[in-house]
């Protein structure tokens, strides 16, 4: 084969130039960025007088060095210290009226319990004294509420396993239409990127009080509120990894004829995985805080059993609950990562 | 008989304004068993050439034939199959292992469940495993991670995978081009032979000289998107060199740079 005679090269357009000295640079103090900064300072200002917040930390002070003795007069220095009386000590024995408890055998007590006489007293008026009305038998199991307290956290637990089951269910579909890459047209796009905005935009705390007018107070309407509220969540996550995945895999498959699908599971998922279970980890462990909270709401669990406490001033077993959920979180966290570890590598 | 065939090619790139011509009413027949060289600068319009015949890339204007049959978006499913490709950075899934890796150049001809099961058929394991041979690869690479090998065994199981559907054309585009220059002596040595064996027509893009030199059966010099070359290596002397490669008149990378556009709904095959 001969050298085909060659057409020179068109010219490149002759792009503006100046010297070196006269390049534009960008300005030192970014003009947007101050103007931003100034409004967001006038903002928060506005706000803090609104709220009196700069009483805070003298209310604190006054009513840390009051309850320490340095001082006297302040106005939350009683409550802390009501509080701090309450708190000490945890109580984790339970305390229950035997005629409260049906087909009671005073023969075969459950295990570590024992009974207890205790004179019920009531204040006469005529007498001007207290009296001693009747004698009643409790059934004190000495680790009776902590025994409660780790079934009602285990059951807090059950509630953010399924919520976040739930949510992965239906993230996963959702995550491939909110994906740029993945989803057949920008219409499905749209839409999906909005259902991921729409379900987290209400938090499960408050459409929990939507599900439980459904189905009831208890575990069910904890699960449904928690799995739609970090659907939306999961969803956007995932789908931003899948869009952000390196896009040279997937063009080697595709441009050797795999579909969608295919490339999705080949050149896709492996390289997502490691960040999807960091996420899913993230969601486990938000979902139990969200559980607990939930239970405050009445979706059942841990949460509820330290509101009831703490509005009947009962300090002693609000914080044994208290510590309890705060050491099973602890606990989680551990767990979480040392299995997100195992399934990586 | 061409087995490819440009008539009148030309891809343009339009990015703030500025139009880019990335390939120029390109002409060129490549008939099959040719081990057919594209070689030029960066910029050149090599890749894009290249990345046409697959669908990777839309041309503007022209038309491309594979075997007779023109390349559209229709046709494009029934094509892609038949056209294995290498890549300048390799684009194995890092954290998928080595045969998984070759054997995902398969996934057109395996059904939807067998693929999402990671189930592949016995007949292509095999030939994955023959080929991680011939490339040069061992038992016990089988199951390392792609990530884990050094750049030129990612390049080996990325030739591999190209050559797992038989396919009568592979495209490589700069195949050597991250890797050092023993290397890239080795990975092209193969490419050919391996080529060879099977009467597979290659077309490669490069950009050493000498590489073009000791390899192709045919030489295609472009230079800002337009063929200033074709011929045998021996034909291409220093001044078919200078017309590739004039330091004179330096191509402005700008004006003939190819845009990297991410893939779009368009232009993904379903």
């Amino acid at each position: 084969m001969m050298p085909i005679p060659t057409v020179p090269p068109t010219p490149p357009p002759a792009a503006p130039s100046r010297p070196p000295e006269e390049w534009k640079l960008a300005p030192r103090i970014n003009p947007r960025l101050f103007a931003v900064l100034t409004i967001v300072l006038i903002v928060l200002t506005w706000s803090a007088n609104r709220h009196k917040l700069r009483d805070l930390p003298i209310l604190l002070f006054e009513g840390v060095t009051e309850t320490i003795g340095l001082r006297q007069g302040s106005e939350i220095g009683p409550a802390i210290r009501r509080i701090l009386a309450g708190f000490f000590p945890p109580i984790v024995s339970s305390r229950t009226d035997i005629s409260s408890i049906s087909n009671f055998d005073r023969n075969r007590l459950p295990l570590g319990t024992y009974l207890k006489d205790e004179p019920i007293r009531e204040y006469s008026a005529v007498d001007r004294e207290w009296k001693i009305i009747e004698t009643r038998t409790f059934l004190i199991d000495p680790i009776g509420s902590l025994k409660e307290d780790l079934l009602l956290m285990l059951e807090t637990i059950e509630i953010a396993i399924w919520g976040t089951l739930l949510s992965l269910f239906l993230a996963m579909p959702l995550a491939w239409f909110a994906a740029r890459n993945l989803t057949p047209n920008r219409y499905t796009y749209a839409v999906a990127r909005f259902l991921c905005s729409a379900t987290r935009a209400l938090p499960a705390q408050i459409s929990s009080l939507i599900y439980a007018a459904i189905f009831g107070f208890g575990v069910i309407p904890g699960i449904v509120a928690l799995g739609v509220a970090t659907t939306g969540f999961l969803g956007k996550f995932l789908a931003d990894e899948m869009e952000n995945a390196d896009r040279g895999p997937q063009e080697a498959l595709r441009c050797q004829g795999a579909s969608r699908i295919k490339v999705f599971r080949y050149a896709i998922l492996p390289q997502v995985l490691p960040n999807y279970l960091a996420y899913l980890q993230y969601t486990m462990e938000r979902n139990v805080q969200s559980a607990s909270a939930i239970g405050v709401m009445g979706g059942g669990g841990i949460g509820m059993k330290i509101a009831g406490r703490f509005s009947m001033f009962d300090y002693g077993h609000a914080i044994a609950s208290m510590m309890v959920l705060f050491l099973t979180m602890l606990a989680l966290e551990r767990l979480t990562q040392y299995v997100r570890g195992k399934l990586i590598s | 008989m061409s087995l490819v065939r440009f008539s009148q090619v030309t891809k343009r790139y339009e990015s703030n304004g500025t139009v880019t011509l990335a390939t120029d009413r390109v002409d060129l027949d490549v008939p099959a068993g040719q081990f057919c060289v594209l070689l030029g600068a960066s910029g050149a319009g090599k890749s894009t050439l290249l990345k046409m015949v697959n669908g990777l890339v839309t041309p503007t204007e022209g038309t491309i034939r594979f075997q007779e049959t023109e390349v559209n978006a229709r046709t494009l499913r029934k094509i892609q199959p038949q056209v294995g490709m290498v890549h300048q950075s390799f684009h194995l899934v890092p954290r998928l292992s080595v045969i998984e890796n070759v054997l995902s150049g398969s996934l057109a001809r395996v059904g939807a469940l067998r693929a999402l099961l990671n189930q592949f058929p016995e007949t292509y394991q095999r030939k994955a495993c023959q080929l991680l041979a011939r490339v040069g690869l061992s038992e016990h690479h089988l199951y390392r991670r792609a990530r884990d090998l050094s750049g030129g065994q990612q390049q080996r199981v990325a030739i591999a995978r190209a050559f797992i559907l038989d396919p009568p054309l592979i495209l490589a585009d700069e195949p050597v081009a991250s890797l050092d220059p023993a290397t890239s002596r080795d990975v092209l040595n193969l490419l050919r032979d391996a080529a060879r064996e099977r009467n597979t027509t290659v077309v490669c893009s490069l950009h050493q000289v000498e590489f073009a030199r000791m390899f192709a059966d045919r030489i295609v010099g472009m230079r800002a998107g337009r063929i200033v070359f074709d011929g045998t290596p021996e034909e291409f002397d220093s001044e078919a060199e200078d017309m590739v490669y004039d330091s004179l008149s330096v191509v402005e990378p700008d004006s003939t740079r190819t845009v990297d556009i991410a893939p779009t709904f368009a232009e993904a095959p379903v």
